[in-house]
């Protein structure tokens, strides 16, 4: 260990360059794995804020829950339900100036019970919340508002106070509702959706009345084992986890993963590289003294121990370098998140990730310096002492 | 009876660690007053020849192509190596004593031929036994000094007693006592590159000696010294082979350095043409020596013998 320790100092330029670069290179494998799990969390998060942990809908063909009253009694003395909310959806059209989007699609919520299990109301980038009180008030998703006013995503909305006239599937006539307010969920399906009282929405078009109910759990981490139990209890119903009902979040994870796992990898294997580069170019300068040692009666693991702990040395001096420097950038990540449409995007900081990643590094690193190590151990001493 | 029998087996050593002639030391020690019988003894022990190598019929040959093959040894008949004596390997350049030298420290192998260590047939061995013997039977000094560059003088001598498996402060205290006994101590803490070509070669065969292993090779280690130095180097063979009781192979074109050997091997070729014995040919005349003795005291002979 002495020998390694001593021999990777010999040199601190070089020491200092192999273990910046081989720390930049440990800083981006953890940043690319952190980024998947970035992307994993805005979109798992924003399938979860537009439908909570569970969804309950209605099976086969039919459009709306039945015996609604029975299944909520049931929810409420389930022990790790914390909310639930009742939704019914319509398919309408709104009119606002000169203009007119169809179809649409209008959920009708109890607001108390909606903001328990959805926090919607914590969602609002301007005006206020729906209120019992007010039935024609109504909200809506930010790009449903940004459509509303001259072209999609060119940041002018329709502003809060505004009358527009909808029309759902199913109603008589249109009505005019005034806009309370604006919210961005941070994913772009709720925020195309109009909400407005359940209670207005199911006299106006009673067509898809409690088509769903929404669910909030108490410990996630039980989430399929309480989707179960609830499917227990209501075999007539269709019962999803957020994970069910958003497939296309499974779907962009996967192409994420795709490229992320991809870029982790080929930096790994670039890692490898490094260090079977470097560990082969200190061979190459230290046959004689490999010989030398040989001729002292060093054996071949002992050579490669040395090579080894030359690797670990570079290693762990690597990964406090690349530790550091994937921290600050994470720290930056988190006081400056990219906004997109799917929401603040950010590193995340996993232990478990971080150790994975940390125990791969350090496999390649191993592996990366087996080989020239093993080289340096079959060095012949009569070819190497007159060098 | 015991302890002055170390007494006198300590003596002797020193003394031809110190070129002093065998006839020589027994004449200052019956005149210290030690009796004939005891002397004879002691001289016999250093006088036994147990043979610790021994090479038969060895060759080393490299092919160039396909049809040209170069004998670097073309055929050791028979060859003993005795345990304790200092024995020199000395020919023209090119004529095979180096390629011996790293055949029979287990650097090289040989083509074909057989050598016995102890009696055990080793010119077959594997890496690993190989390895073994280098670390647990022999030390190498070499020509180029080839001393660890990234170590200290006295780091250069722990590192090969803590290969040896010797802790770290048993190491330590040996390599202190071995840079003493070198006149190296001052340098302890001092790199190779900080040392002279002289002290640098001293250094190695410190190294050498730390190891505590019965063989020692030694391959043209006053090639690159001044005369100074390589005499120096020499004596200091010497008194090793005296003092601690280690048998050296050297190889040396010198001559005058040759000598200094009890016997010579002269190569030629890569074919032994001669084995000159120097030193082991000594005899001590032991009625002449008691004579002197009794006159020199006046008085009776010391043993009754003469």
């Amino acid at each position: 260990m002495s020998y390694a320790v001593r021999d990777a100092s010999r040199s601190r330029v070089v020491l200092a360059l192999v273990v910046i670069s081989l720390g930049i290179s440990f800083a981006a494998v953890l940043a690319s794995a952190s980024i998947l799990n970035g992307f994993e969390s805005i979109l798992d998060q924003g399938a979860i804020n537009d439908s909570g942990d569970i969804i309950i809908g209605p099976a086969g063909t039919s459009t709306a829950l039945t015996n609604i009253a029975a299944i909520t009694d049931k929810l409420d003395v389930m022990p790790n339900v914390s909310s639930w909310s009742i939704r019914t959806y319509a398919l309408g059209s709104i009119h606002y100036k000169n203009k007119y989007i169809n179809p649409l699609t209008i959920r009708g919520i109890d607001p108390k019970k909606e903001d328990e299990t959805t926090h919607l109301s914590s969602e609002l980038v301007s005006g206020t919340y729906l209120s019992d009180d007010k039935p024609h008030d109504i909200i809506l998703g930010t790009e449903l508002a940004d459509s509303l006013v001259g072209q999609s995503y060119d940041t002018k909305r329709i502003t809060v106070g505004e009358t527009i006239d909808a029309s759902f599937l199913g109603a008589p006539y249109p009505e005019s509702y005034r806009v309370a307010g604006i919210f961005d969920a941070k994913n772009f399906v709720p925020n195309w959706i109009l909400y407005l009282d359940k209670k207005q929405l199911d006299i106006a078009a009673p067509f898809l009345k409690d088509a769903e109910i929404s669910i909030t759990l108490k410990d996630t981490s039980l989430l399929e084992k309480t989707k179960a139990e609830i499917q227990d209890a209501f075999p007539d119903a269709r019962v999803l986890t957020w994970k069910d009902n958003a497939g296309y979040v499974t779907d962009i994870v996967s192409v994420v993963h795709f490229i992320t796992y991809t870029i982790n990898r080929l930096l790994i294997v670039a890692v490898f590289v490094i260090i079977c580069v470097i560990i082969f170019i200190s061979v190459l300068q230290k046959r004689r003294q490999i010989g030398i040692m040989k001729s002292m009666g060093a054996s071949r693991l002992f050579i490669i121990a040395v090579y080894m702990f030359e690797t670990l040395v570079y290693s762990i001096l690597a990964y406090g370098i690349g530790f550091a420097l994937f921290y600050a950038i994470y720290l930056s990540s988190i006081a400056h998140p990219i906004s997109t449409l799917i929401g603040d995007f950010m590193l995340v900081f996993d232990i478990t990730n971080i150790e994975q990643t940390s125990l791969t590094l350090l496999i390649a690193s191993c592996m990366g310096s087996f080989v020239p190590a093993y080289m340096a151990a079959r060095t012949e001493i009569i070819n190497v002492l007159h060098e | 009876m015991e302890n002055e029998r170390t007494l006198i087996s300590n003596y002797i050593r020193e003394s031809r660690a110190l070129n002093i002639q065998d006839q020589d030391i027994a004449r200052n020690l019956l005149s210290a007053g030690w009796e004939a019988g005891i002397l004879e003894q002691a001289f016999s022990q250093f006088q036994e020849r147990n043979i610790i190598m021994a090479i038969r019929g060895l060759y080393k040959e490299y092919s160039i192509s396909d049809d040209l093959v170069i004998a670097a040894l073309n055929g050791i008949a028979e060859l003993n190596i005795y345990e304790g004596e200092f024995l020199a390997i000395t020919g023209q350049s090119g004529s095979g004593k180096s390629t011996l030298l790293n055949i029979l420290g287990f650097i090289d192998s040989p083509s074909r031929g057989e050598i016995y260590l102890n009696g055990i047939e080793v010119s077959q061995m594997t890496e690993r036994q190989k390895t073994k013997y280098r670390l647990q039977t022999l030390s190498y000094i070499f020509q180029f000094f080839n001393l660890l560059e990234n170590y200290t003088a006295l780091e250069n001598i722990t590192f090969q007693l803590k290969l040896n498996g010797v802790g770290p402060f048993k190491a330590k205290k040996k390599a202190l006592e071995v840079l003493d006994f070198l006149g190296l101590k001052d340098r302890a803490h001092n790199y190779p590159s900080q040392l002279s070509g002289g002290q640098q070669q001293r250094l190695a065969i410190g190294r050498a000696i730390a190891k505590e292993v019965p063989l020692l090779f030694a391959d043209e280690p006053t090639a690159h010294l001044d005369t100074q130095n390589a005499e120096q180097v020499m004596l200091l063979l010497r008194e090793v082979n005296a003092r601690y009781g280690k048998t050296i192979i050297l190889v040396t074109h010198e001559p005058s350095y040759a000598r200094m050997a009890d016997r010579i091997v002269h190569l030629s070729d890569g074919r032994v043409t001669q084995v000159e014995e120097i030193k082991s040919t000594q005899t001590i005349d032991w009625p002449q020596l008691v004579q002197e003795a009794v006159l020199a005291r006046g008085t009776r002979p010391l043993d009754g013998k003469s």
